[in-house]
């Protein structure tokens, strides 16, 4: 396999990996840009070239797109896309504590293992893992949304109870629009623009990004967002010391990544919400800039590309949205991925994998090379930076869409998520509801009317195998986040006092 | 500092009520979208059952308000109400405008009076950061990555 890989490694193969790589590094961190959007843009283009071409370029802006979202995150707490939401929680503290270029350099080296961990993973897994991922239920579909939800404690470092109302609220943002199963409108008001529902995009670029600059303009100051870059290098010992929490995240990151319809957003914040809980002392408190956080967070959703490509090469079923789109890609140029994908065009699945391996090494070279330029901006002024963030707000929300009715969005969001902050209600849990919301109520009502079939119908949604390991995990989850479940376990583990003296 | 805890102490009961009352008119709603008479795949199924939800965590909240007196909730003290309202504004008017005059003749105006709003007074950085990045925007994302801008 290892020479069929290096096969694939031509210098033309290179070069168009590293043309994409770089396209997908300015997409990929223009918060509104989706990586989705660049590469259905790029079938258009590629249509007409030859197949291990067309790959290469896309898996290039597949790969970097990814990483680069974080750049953004980091820097001015806009995540570049929805899988990047987890970084900004300890990245954009570590800008402001002046050490920018660090978090940049976790964020590179561990979106670079991530990548690769999910990549060896699809070489060396990819059948059984889709047997797994076969076997879940819309019920199970539902319970790991579900489960996802539950790392609101993650998200919210001071009231458990007002991350979950906020999530509650993203959820019910979420279900504005033509019901997906019945087609039936739900709490559009007679307004035909909500029929398509909320822009997901405008919602995250107006709850992270237009209300930061809000905060920051309420600001009696306008000094820069960080009077230094730091100069603190990282060596590689002590980058490698995060490795076994990476690993973690990056498994996390590849089973989600298989799973249909979750991906990257969900990956990365489990895979945070795990860090929070097994990582014992963080060198700094989660949420305050802990490296910890960024690299669960970039492991995991880079990991999430591997996971994603498996179901994609091996059933047909793509894993995200980008996979969706590679699918359709392939279908263009007549190929037909799926079981027979290794009978008939083996040579596909070698080149994927060698094209992600280049484009994991485009992240280590852009991220070391391009994006500690990028971060000279948060040295700018903020009666500067802000403005100009404010417009590249606007573009963003209105480049998904083409829609002013999202710019409008956008900027509704962007005061709701200013007074949420300022009354301390964290936004990523209301942005992770409206990620999953619809993702739930879909397959919740898939799995009542089939179980509704059965003699009981608690029994017929929750008696499978799956069912029950993803409502112990949410019940595991849940407790976890309660003060005396939490004294009660350091207080099983912990040493008695009493003995101590005894002895 | 005693007035200021009553504040916030009053503020969560405050909060608890308006998302109690949301939650009731989501519940409302929703009871009415059952057109095909089985709840199984109504479409006001989950949207009760998370009206629900977010109905419990506000008595929730109400109850953690009234129990914590010295919770602290947040505020908007040293907040520079005018200039976020100006901004708010602005950019009201600017989603207005950007069909009718098009993203570059609205665009440099809003840029230019974000700046000046914002504090910065020279005149000549105002007119060359506001047409410089819209231009150089336009450019990098109208005609290089072919996004359509009104």
């Amino acid at each position: 396999m290892f020479e069929q890989i290096l096969m694939a490694m031509d210098l033309r193969f290179i070069f168009l990996v590293m043309v994409g790589a770089f396209a997908g590094l300015v997409v990929g961190a223009m918060p509104g840009l989706s990586v989705t959007m660049a590469t259905a843009i790029l079938v258009s283009v590629t249509f007409t070239w030859a197949v291990k071409d067309a790959m290469a370029l896309m898996m290039g802006v597949y790969v970097v797109g990814v990483f680069s979202g974080a750049i953004s995150a980091i820097l001015i707490n806009i995540p570049g896309a929805p899988a990047s939401v987890a970084t900004t929680l300890d990245g954009f503290p570590m800008t402001m504590k002046g050490q920018a270029r660090k978090a940049l350099w976790i964020a590179t080296f561990y979106s670079f293992i991530g990548t690769l961990f999910g990549l060896i993973m699809l070489a060396l897994v990819a059948r059984p893992v889709t047997k797994i991922a076969l076997q879940f239920s819309p019920m199970d579909y539902f319970l790991l949304a579900l489960f996802g939800l539950t790392t609101v404690g993650s998200l919210t470092s001071k009231n458990f109870l007002k991350g979950l109302l906020s999530a509650a609220f993203g959820v019910m943002i979420s279900l504005i629009g033509v019901d997906p199963i019945m087609g039936t409108p739900r709490f559009t008001f007679g307004s035909l623009r909500l029929y398509a529902g909320i822009s997901l995009i405008a919602a995250l670029i107006g709850l992270f990004g237009f209300s930061e600059i809000l905060i920051q303009i309420g600001q009696r100051s306008l000094a820069p967002i960080a009077g230094k870059l730091g100069r603190e290098k990282v060596s590689l010992r002590r980058l490698l010391r995060y490795l076994p929490l990476s690993i973690q995240s990056a498994i996390i990151g590849t089973v989600i990544g298989a799973l249909p319809g979750t991906g990257g957003p969900v990956a990365s914040l489990i895979a945070y919400d795990q860090a929070k809980k097994t990582v014992r002392k963080p060198e700094v408190p989660f949420g305050e800039g802990a490296v910890e956080g960024i690299v669960a967070s970039e492991s995991a959703n880079n990991a999430c590309i591997g996971g994603a490509l498996i179901p994609m090469l091996t059933l047909a079923v793509p894993g995200d949205a980008v996979t969706a789109v590679l699918l359709s890609a392939m279908y263009v140029h007549g190929l037909r991925p799926g079981p027979l994908l290794f009978t008939q065009t083996p040579e596909l699945f070698y080149i994927i994998i060698a094209a992600g391996i280049i484009g994991s090494l485009a992240i280590l070279l852009l991220g070391v090379g391009v994006a500690p330029l990028m971060a000279r901006m948060v040295l700018i002024p903020k009666k500067i930076l802000l403005p100009v963030v404010a417009v590249l707000c606007m573009i963003g929300a209105y480049a998904i869409n083409s829609s002013v009715f999202d710019v409008l969005i956008m900027a509704i969001f962007g005061f709701l998520g200013f007074i949420m902050r300022r009354k301390g209600y964290a936004v990523a849990p209301m942005v992770l509801g409206i990620v999953l919301g619809s993702l739930m109520d879909a397959n919740f009502r898939r799995a009542v009317s089939l179980a509704s079939a059965g003699d009981n119908l608690i029994i017929s949604m929750f008696s499978r195998p799956i069912s029950i390991v993803l409502v112990a995990f949410i019940l595991i989850s849940l407790l976890s986040n309660f003060g005396f479940v939490k004294t009660g376990i350091r207080k099983l583990f912990a040493r008695k006092p009493t003995e101590t003296k005894e002895e | 500092m005693r007035r200021r805890q009553n504040a916030g102490f009053n503020s969560q009961i405050v909060e608890g009520i308006v998302f109690a009352g949301i939650s009731i008119f989501i519940i409302t709603i929703a009871s009415g979208m059952n057109p095909y008479r089985s709840w199984a795949l109504a479409p006001g199924l989950f949207p009760i059952i998370v009206g629900a939800i977010i109905l419990v965590l506000s008595v929730s909240l109400i109850i953690q308000g009234l129990r914590k007196r010295d919770a602290k909730t947040g505020s908007f003290d040293r907040v520079d109400w005018l200039r976020i309202l100006l901004v708010m504004g602005l950019t009201i008017v600017y989603v207005w405008l950007l069909p009718l005059l098009g993203f570059i003749a609205v665009s440099i105006p809003y840029l230019a009076l974000m700046l000046l709003i914002l504090g910065e007074k020279r005149w000549w950085l105002v007119g060359t950061i506001s047409v410089g990045t819209i231009l150089s925007l336009y450019y990098a994302f109208g005609v290089l990555l072919s996004v359509y801008l009104p």
